[in-house]
This record gives structure tokens, C-alpha cells and sequence, in this order.
């Protein structure tokens, strides 16, 4: 099976290069860009959240979604933008996983913006500790270890 | 852990997918499988679960496999294959409720349950996603059980055949005295996944090998001596050619005459040679009078 995720179509890395320059000229207006190197590094790490999380992707990807969901964000300084995109990539998928497939891209994308934005303050530990993790685990029914709920 | 060219070689050449001779390598097929993500998320996912892909292309390559050949493109491939498998499905349903309604289960609660059960397959069988799919539980033994490297519908064609088979032949026989038969020789048959098949067919083919040949829906006696007369001397190739001319014989007096029943026999019989020699002279006639082959 992790073939699959290994060799994917061809140039799967190619495509996630080309999907973050395209981001590039959506978010430039928004005083946000990736670097040559950022760009490499975070199609590098995507292939690998990929295969950690024991995913394939198909057709577009997700970069786009997130890239246009987060550019207006009052909480990314341009400085942190690729750090904090990449990190955004792997909750997202990290969260489709522990959801149960449970959950769309767009509404997903939606609801880390809406708590990244809001509860969260731009905190992506609180994003990922808390929010995200309480909320996969209320779309897989309550599945969980014992006590996580008496411990929020 | 197989590596890319494994997968992506030449067409022949290690391709993974390749029913039937024809090569299809990932690249080829990966298309295909994008789409059916795309189909199956609703356009809502850009990525599944590995597992998922893989089931995926599982039922794309079952389904290439059934389409035949002179399609102009994969993608239509993949249609005829689907229509076919459907198809199949359709008439694999005809079979389906003309065994049910003419099932004799003689008591098994497994084999009546294991029919009822089948009928999910016809409701849950998942031709457009997972046609390698088998959505029912199948806990009735066949005398020949069928390969597991059989999927989706072609798996319980081929179960369904099998157990047709078997009813037709224990139908031969009065209710009464297969009954009492397995009731004295397997006291548990009735709550157990047991084959009663395989009593009857043994108590059938051990009276034809010993000259007593089913009349009138008797299961016929065991004739010990004859029995030994027949088959005692014999070993290795010449006892299994011997049991299976003694099938031959038992299928053309009960009148049985489809190739693939007295086949799909005949097999079988060959493989009780070893239980059959293991017996000796003094232990084969219980063998067969009690169906413990």
C-alpha cells in the first residue's frame, strides 16, 4: 500500500512545486510569498506528511485551498508565512485521518480559519492541541482515550 | 518492499497489474484511480487513506480484467468491465434464488443461514468502488473450497455453483435417510460448520465401489469385502483413478450429468485417496459406510 503513496503519479513533488509558485501570485498582494528554497522545502515536507499520516493525494491538492483560506489572516506576519503554512499541511491532514474521513477539504480549511482567527489567536499549539483534536474526535462519535473529556 | 520499477516496468515486465496477460503499469492506471477518488470523496477530498486508494485500484483492475478487449481507452475499459461484472451479478441472482428455493438443508442451520446470508451480497455488492468486494459472511463449508484469490462477484459465482452442485446430489437421496445419517455419524451437524455433503457422498460412493448401487433414493449399504476387493490394493494414483471412475459411475446411476458437477466431484474424490489408503482393509468400509473420509 505505502507504494502507492511512493510513487504516486509521476511528479508528485513537481506538482506541489508548481501548485505553491501559482500561491505565490495569489498571496502576493497580501504582502505574503515563499521563497525558491521555502517552496522546495515545503513540497519536500509534503510528501513526507504524506507518508506519515498514510495518505495519497489526487488532483490538485490542497496548497491552493490553504494558501487562499489563510492569506488575509491578521495572525501570519510575512516572516512566518512558510513555517506556518506547513504546519497548517500537516494538521490538515493529520485531522482528515483522525476525523474518520468524516469531513470535507473546504470544511475543514474553513473551520482551522475560523479557530485560527478566533479562538486560537493565531496560536497554531492551540489550533493543533486543543481545537483540532477535540473536534476530530467528537466527528468520530467520541472515540477517544478515557478522561480526554474530563480533562478539557 | 517492492520498489517503483516493480510497478512501473515495461508492459509484461513485473507491471502489477496484469489480469490476463495485458500489462497496465500505475502510470497508466493512475488516472483511472484519480477519478474514481474523485467519485467516491463526491469531489470533496483531495486525498484518501492509503488503504482506500488501494481498495480502489483493486476494484479498477478487477473490473479491467472483466472488460475484454478492444476498448479504445482505459476508461472505457473500465465501463465494460463494470457493465459486465454487472452483468454477472444479474445472472449470478438467478442462480442465487433458484438454489434457495430448492435448498435442502436437511437441518444445518449453517447452510440454511449461509443462503439467507448470501442474499446481502446482492444488496451491498459495490460494483462502481469495490467490486473485489464480498458483503456477507460465509460460514457454510464446501466439499472443494473456492480460492480465495477469487473476488467480488466471481467469488460467489463460483460458491454458489459449488453449493448447487452439492444439493443436487444429496437431493438424490430420501430427506429421511440423509437425515439419519448425519444425525448417527455427526450428532453436532445441525449448529456446526459441517459439510453434509461430504457424509453422503461418502456413504454413496462407498456403496458404489462395493457393487451396491443407489436405488429408488436409498443411500445404499457398504459391502465391506467388495469394497476391499476393489480398492485395498491400490495406491497413489491408481486408488484416486479408482474413486474417481467409482464417482463417475455413482453420478451416471443418479442420473447427474453436467460436467462441471461430476468434475467438481471427481476432484474430490481423488483426494481421499490418502484418508482411504491411511485406513487400511480393516478401517475403509467404516470410512465410507460413516462418511468419515
Amino acid at each position: 500500500m505505502k507504494e502507492l503513496a511512493a510513487i504516486g503519479p509521476a511528479g508528485q513533488g513537481e506538482r506541489s512545486l508548481r501548485q505553491l509558485a501559482v500561491c505565490n501570485e495569489m498571496t502576493a498582494s497580501f504582502g505574503l510569498t515563499l521563497s525558491g528554497e521555502e517552496i522546495t522545502a515545503l513540497a519536500l515536507r509534503h510528501t513526507e506528511v504524506l507518508r506519515e499520516t498514510g495518505r495519497v493525494e489526487f488532483g490538485e491538492g490542497i496548497w491552493k485551498k490553504l494558501a487562499f483560506a489563510f492569506c488575509d489572516s491578521p495572525h501570519i506576519p510575512p516572516r512566518e508565512y512558510a513555517p506556518t503554512l506547513g504546519e497548517l499541511m500537516e494538521m490538515f491532514y493529520e485531522c482528515k485521518g483522525d476525523s474518520g474521513e468524516r469531513i470535507s477539504d473546504d470544511e475543514l480549511i474553513a473551520y482551522m480559519k475560523d479557530a485560527f482567527d478566533g479562538p486560537c489567536q493565531g496560536s497554531l499549539d492551540y489550533l493543533r492541541g486543543t481545537l483540532l483534536a477535540g473536534w476530530s474526535r467528537r466527528l468520530r462519535g467520541g472515540e477517544g482515550e478515557a478522561g480526554e473529556e474530563d480533562e478539557e | 518492499m517492492r520498489n517503483k520499477e516493480q510497478y512501473l516496468g515495461k508492459a509484461g515486465e513485473g507491471a502489477l497489474f496484469n489480469p490476463g496477460g495485458a500489462g497496465w503499469g500505475m502510470e497508466a492506471l493512475w488516472p483511472l484511480l484519480e477519478r474514481q477518488v474523485a467519485l467516491y470523496t463526491g469531489g470533496e477530498s483531495s486525498s484518501v487513506p492509503l488503504e482506500t486508494a488501494a481498495a480502489l485500484m483493486e476494484s479498477v483492475v478487477l473490473c479491467l480484467g472483466a472488460a475484454g478487449g478492444g476498448h479504445p481507452s482505459l476508461a472505457a475499459a473500465l465501463r465494460a468491465g463494470q457493465r459486465a461484472l454487472w452483468q454477472k451479478t444479474e445472472e449470478t441472482r438467478t442462480l442465487y434464488l433458484r438454489l434457495r428455493a430448492a435448498l435442502r438443508p436437511s437441518g444445518s442451520q449453517i447452510l440454511r443461514g449461509t443462503v439467507e446470508e448470501i442474499g446481502n451480497f446482492f444488496i451491498w455488492y459495490d460494483i462502481r468502488f469495490f467490486a473485489q468486494s464480498i458483503p456477507c459472511m460465509i460460514d457454510y463449508p464446501l466439499l472443494r473450497p473456492v480460492s480465495e484469490e477469487e473476488k467480488g462477484v466471481h467469488f460467489i459465482t463460483e460458491y454458489l455453483c459449488r453449493m448447487d452442485w452439492e444439493n443436487r446430489f444429496c437431493r438424490c437421496f430420501k430427506e429421511g435417510e440423509v437425515r439419519a445419517l448425519l444425525e448417527r455419524e455427526r450428532p453436532d451437524y445441525q449448529t456446526l460448520p459441517l459439510n453434509i455433503c461430504e457424509v453422503v457422498f461418502a456413504r454413496a460412493l462407498g456403496g458404489v465401489l462395493s457393487d451396491k448401487d443407489p436405488v429408488g433414493g436409498a443411500l445404499p449399504g457398504v459391502d465391506p469385502d467388495a469394497l476391499a476387493a476393489r480398492i485395498v490394493a491400490l495406491d497413489g494414483e491408481a486408488l484416486a483413478q479408482a474413486l474417481q471412475r467409482g464417482t463417475a459411475r455413482l453420478c451416471n446411476r443418479l442420473r447427474l450429468w453436467g460436467t462441471g458437477l461430476r468434475g467438481y466431484f471427481g476432484a474430490y474424490a481423488a483426494t481421499l485417496a490418502v484418508r482411504v489408503q491411511s485406513a487400511g482393509e480393516n478401517g475403509v468400509a467404516r470410512l465410507f459406510a460413516a462418511g468419515q473420509l
